[in-house]
């Protein structure tokens, strides 16, 4: 379904050049539940950033659903963030709409009816747990709340990956095992979800897929994979 | 097509009134620049009507001899009034000359004894002629003295007049252009201030618009609810200086008459009532979506 191939990125900066990913290849099927893990400046939000095509790689590309994603236009851009929805680690909501509204919004780009918006907004709702919130700013909402109605919002546009960026990041541990809990669920209803998280308690439990990245290199990639550096 | 926009204005709407802080501070910033541009129209009709005041008291006189009949004069007039540079001409008669003059000084006991004392009607008859442009008067001077009836003119006061007229020439002139390089240079200042204030907006939402991007949104779907909210503050800010600009030259008008040679300003805006709320409105509502598509442009590369 996704496939990084060869892939480096070099930025460029005062102090010179800095490799923040090298000659990194996997592949990512579909339906799939898979952890990048490794310490801060290893390259995973930088690997995030390339498949969203928010930044080009140095060398190498990356295909979705048989494209490379680089050499979509800024015309079909839309279209690939629709189809690879993302969660951050700072929940990045619109402050200044409800919670209905964040998750209508990327309905409401696509041109989608309004009562399928207003049907599928209170089911997704439901499903994170936040129906008794629709009218709430996200400033009314502790951090917990916040993540799962960004879960919300990436899971309203149906995609067929969902990126979570350290989305525990910024959690408690009780609220940590209630996003993963969802994201979870998220993957049994058929959507690949690949997780960036230095947090090796939580990978070790998981029991999935791991590709660690160390210095912007694939140091390991196994199934059932636990967190060791 | 029409759910898109209705959707755009809707979110557009409610940026604008959710972030009213901001909202608030672009609005005053653009009632600053449209009153800027206000104040250069009214400057603008201000300068026009004194210039045409100063223009319609300023002539030349053309003295003819003495023994000339009125026919003979006015067929001068006739030929005169062909020329291009020529606005109107009035023929004074020797009696009438006299009368105006008597007229003038009646309490004046020193001159009217002189007078007396001249006897008889010591006056020319005369064509007071008006140019449409202080700056024609010297070509019409000069019209005169090739002219065939040149024998029948005594004096053309043009030469006494000449200093005046050549510097209320040049002061038009230099106002004029110094008028434009002013506005030019405000309308700069008033464009960049509010650019500056729409940039900040902007920028305080720069997240915002890197998210709606990474949701998918388009381009125009971004974009789209800054413009609105740049039409809703150049609107209402376009309003609020219509009704400072009316309320207070409604009551100021009045003094400014005396100083002003009789031009009253609440007039001047009621009778350009149209054009000038269409300068605002354009002046607002163009500032603030220009603003806003320059200034996002920027934010949309994500």
């Amino acid at each position: 379904m996704i496939s990084f191939k060869d892939i480096s990125k070099i930025y460029n900066s005062e102090s010179g050049k800095i490799t923040a990913l090298e000659k990194v290849s996997f592949e990512v099927k579909k339906g799939e539940f898979l952890s990048v893990v490794g310490r801060s400046g290893a390259g995973k939000t930088t690997l995030f950033k390339l498949l969203l095509a928010k930044e080009n790689p140095t060398k190498g590309h990356i295909v979705f659903r048989d494209q490379d994603v680089h050499k979509i236009n800024s015309g079909d851009l839309s279209w690939l963030r629709r189809k690879i929805a993302s969660v951050f680690q700072d929940y990045k909501l619109f402050p200044l709409k409800t919670l209905q509204e964040n998750i209508a919004y990327v309905m409401e780009v696509t041109g989608a009816g309004d009562s399928k918006i207003s049907s599928d907004v209170a089911e997704v709702l439901d499903l994170v747990g936040l129906s008794d919130r629709v009218y709430n700013f996200p400033a009314e909402l502790s951090g917990g709340e916040k993540q799962r109605a960004a879960i919300a919002r990436a899971l309203v546009q149906r995609p067929e990956v969902m990126l979570a960026d350290e989305p525990t990041g910024n959690l408690d541990p009780y609220h940590t095992q209630d996003i993963i809990r969802l994201l979870l669920k998220v993957n049994e209803m058929g959507t690949t979800v690949i997780l960036a998280t230095h947090d090796k308690e939580l990978i070790d439990r998981l029991g999935k897929r791991v590709i660690t990245l160390k210095e912007g290199r694939i140091v390991r990639d196994e199934d059932k994979g636990r967190f060791i550096l | 097509m029409f759910i898109s926009f209705k959707r755009i204005a809707k979110f557009g709407w409610k940026g604008f009134s959710r972030s009213s802080g901001l909202s608030a501070a672009t609005i005053f910033i653009l009632v600053m620049t449209i009153s800027l541009v206000t104040s250069l129209f009214i400057l603008q009709g201000t300068a026009g009507y004194l210039t045409s005041i100063l223009q319609e008291r300023m002539d030349i006189s053309v003295y003819f001899k003495e023994g000339l009949t009125e026919e003979d004069i006015l067929e001068v007039k006739d030929e005169l009034t062909q020329l291009p540079e020529v606005k109107e001409i009035e023929y004074v008669s020797k009696e009438d000359a006299l009368l105006t003059f008597s007229k003038r000084h009646q309490d004046d006991i020193v001159i009217m004894e002189s007078l007396a004392e001249v006897g008889g009607n010591p006056f020319f008859a005369s064509l007071n002629v008006r140019a449409f442009e202080a700056s024609q008067y010297a070509a019409i001077s000069t019209l005169l003295d090739a002219a065939p009836f040149n024998d029948l003119i005594t004096r053309v006061d043009y030469f006494e007049k000449k200093p005046v007229i050549e510097r209320f020439s040049s002061i038009t002139s230099s106002a004029y252009q110094t008028g434009l390089v002013f506005s030019l240079i405000l309308g700069i200042i008033a464009f960049l201030l509010a650019f500056n204030q729409v940039r900040m907006a902007i920028y305080s939402s720069k997240e915002e618009i890197e998210v709606m991007r990474l949701v998918g949104a388009s381009n125009w779907f971004i974009q789209g609810p800054f413009l609105i909210q740049g039409i809703i503050a150049g609107f209402l800010a376009a309003l609020i200086t219509f009704l400072i600009f009316s309320i207070s030259l409604f009551f100021l008008a009045p003094n400014l008459e005396n100083i002003l040679a009789g031009f009253n300003m609440f007039t001047f805006i009621t009778d350009n009532l149209g054009i000038l709320f269409l300068i605002q409105i354009v002046t607002g509502v163009g500032l603030g979506v220009l603003s806003s598509f320059i200034a996002i442009r920027k934010y949309l590369k994500v």
